[in-house]
């Protein structure tokens, strides 16, 4: 089979309804979606403390949110399988091959992508933002929240681009996710698993899939970030 | 005799090692146009600032309307009864009405009675014709009239304006001194920085001059200042 029929079949199954790939790409959502809403808000408050706040430790939570970043995934789900198997401190929990697990490992990843991001963003605005909304009367967590609305667009977009990078993570997924068919299959494990079995059109479905939605989703990121140039 | 507005004693602003300027007796008197003169780099901005409670204040004492205010509070005291106005004003990403409403929001206004106070302000400043037009899209005229009128709708008893003048045309800069002297006539304060003359201020009661870390202060009210307010040095001036 050719390149070109892997990528025709690879059509032809994405747009059959095959129920199978669409559970894939709905428990995809679903952890991802999970991990990046429970961190955001968290993380983006922890970008503002780091961005106004004026306290001892600052700069050096700012280098170890920046070093989180480097962290390599696989290393993530390593962690996490230690601390749920079965001689585990933590394997009461009960969490090894679920998507709690999945979701914990998608967390980790990306909380330090959101407050890098919403962080770099926030510290190169204005002084001036915050002192007005102080002089206006504003209360600690009105004046957080008129921030926010401010800089809403910019902080979208860290947002997105979390999501983007969780979606795609194989390493932490495959470790502590196990890849089980109808519960932790998600598009990074269902593809590596397919191409091992040598079922290059169901892969090639599946990274179509997984494509189209990071291109989807960088299309709304690059919207939100504006028009890329200095006005 | 009215007891006046803030008294601090013995103001300082530190810069690292550096006293920026020390002042023993800062006086605000409780109504009246006070404009607080200096070339840059005096600490004027700062000066403003430390009294709107936004920079860290340094002082023995507090004085709120002749009461002592307890020293964990005077950042907060401070806050309550100014509005700081930047040189360059930072505005909302929202209409004209919308920066207006902001503050009176805070205050716990809505529905009827916000929009009233709201269109007060915009007759106040002839800003009518904006009012739906978004703040960053004005002049830099408009956008400092746009401020100071966001910060005189909530009716501090102390408004501070940082150079309000500065970088304006002849005639936005004749409208926002119009609108100045409108400020002096309402009985209450406000203290305004120029680093430049302003001939036309014939309405100033106080000229305070901060200069080598020293603050200076000339009394004019009750009489003719537009003949002084052209920044020559006062001939005689009190030491703070």
């Amino acid at each position: 089979m050719t390149l070109a029929d892997s990528f025709l079949q690879a059509l032809n199954l994405l747009f059959s309804g095959d129920s199978q790939l669409w559970e894939i790409i709905a428990t995809s959502f679903a952890v991802s979606g999970q991990a990046v809403l429970l961190i955001t808000p968290p993380a983006l408050l922890l970008s503002f403390v780091l961005a106004y706040g004026r306290f001892p430790g600052r700069k050096l939570l700012i280098t170890l949110s920046n070093s989180l970043l480097a962290l390599p995934v696989v290393v993530i789900g390593l962690l996490l399988y230690l601390l749920f198997y079965s001689h585990g401190p933590l394997v009461n929990l009960q969490l090894l091959f679920s998507r709690p697990a999945m979701v914990i490992g998608q967390m980790i990843l990306a909380f330090p992508i959101v407050v890098v991001m919403a962080h770099s963003h926030l510290q190169g605005g204005d002084r001036r933002e915050l002192e007005t909304v102080q002089t206006l009367g504003s209360g600690r967590l009105n004046m957080i929240w008129t921030l926010f609305v401010e800089h809403r667009y910019a902080l979208l977009a860290a947002v997105l681009a979390a999501f983007c990078r969780v979606i795609a993570e194989v390493g932490s997924s495959l470790l502590i996710g196990g890849n089980i068919l109808h519960y932790t299959r998600n598009l990074a494990t269902a593809i590596a698993m397919e191409t091992d079995k040598g079922a290059v059109s169901q892969s090639l479905a599946l990274g179509l899939v997984a494509l189209l939605l990071a291109l989807g989703l960088q299309f709304v990121v690059s919207h939100f970030r504006g028009s890329g140039r200095v006005e | 005799m009215t007891k006046p507005l803030l008294q601090l004693t013995d103001l300082r602003r530190r810069l690292g090692r550096r006293v920026l300027w020390q002042i023993p007796q800062l006086t605000v008197p409780a109504a009246g146009s006070l404009l607080l003169r200096g070339h840059n780099g005096t600490g004027k901005t700062l000066l403003l600032k430390t009294l709107a409670g936004l920079d860290k204040l340094d002082c023995q004492a507090l004085q709120l309307h002749g009461l002592n205010v307890a020293q964990s509070r005077w950042q907060q005291q401070l806050r309550a009864v100014t509005v700081y106005v930047h040189s360059q004003p930072w505005l909302f990403e929202r209409t004209t009405q919308s920066n207006i409403a902001y503050g009176l929001q805070r205050q716990g206004l809505r529905g009827s009675h916000l929009r009233e106070r709201v269109w007060e302000a915009l007759e106040w400043a002839g800003l009518q014709d904006l009012a739906g037009q978004r703040a960053r899209q004005l002049s830099t005229g408009q956008q400092r009239l746009l401020a100071i009128t966001r910060a005189w709708v909530l009716q501090p008893a102390l408004l501070l304006l940082d150079e309000p003048l500065a970088g304006l045309d002849q005639m936005a800069r004749q409208q926002l001194l119009e609108l100045l002297g409108h400020l002096a006539e309402e009985h209450r304060t406000v203290l305004w920085t120029s680093h430049e003359g302003v001939a036309d201020a014939g309405w100033v009661d106080e000229i305070w001059q901060l200069e080598d870390g020293q603050l200076s202060r000339e009394i004019y009210r009750g009489r003719q200042a537009s003949a002084v307010v052209s920044f020559h040095r006062p001939a005689s001036h009190i030491k703070l």
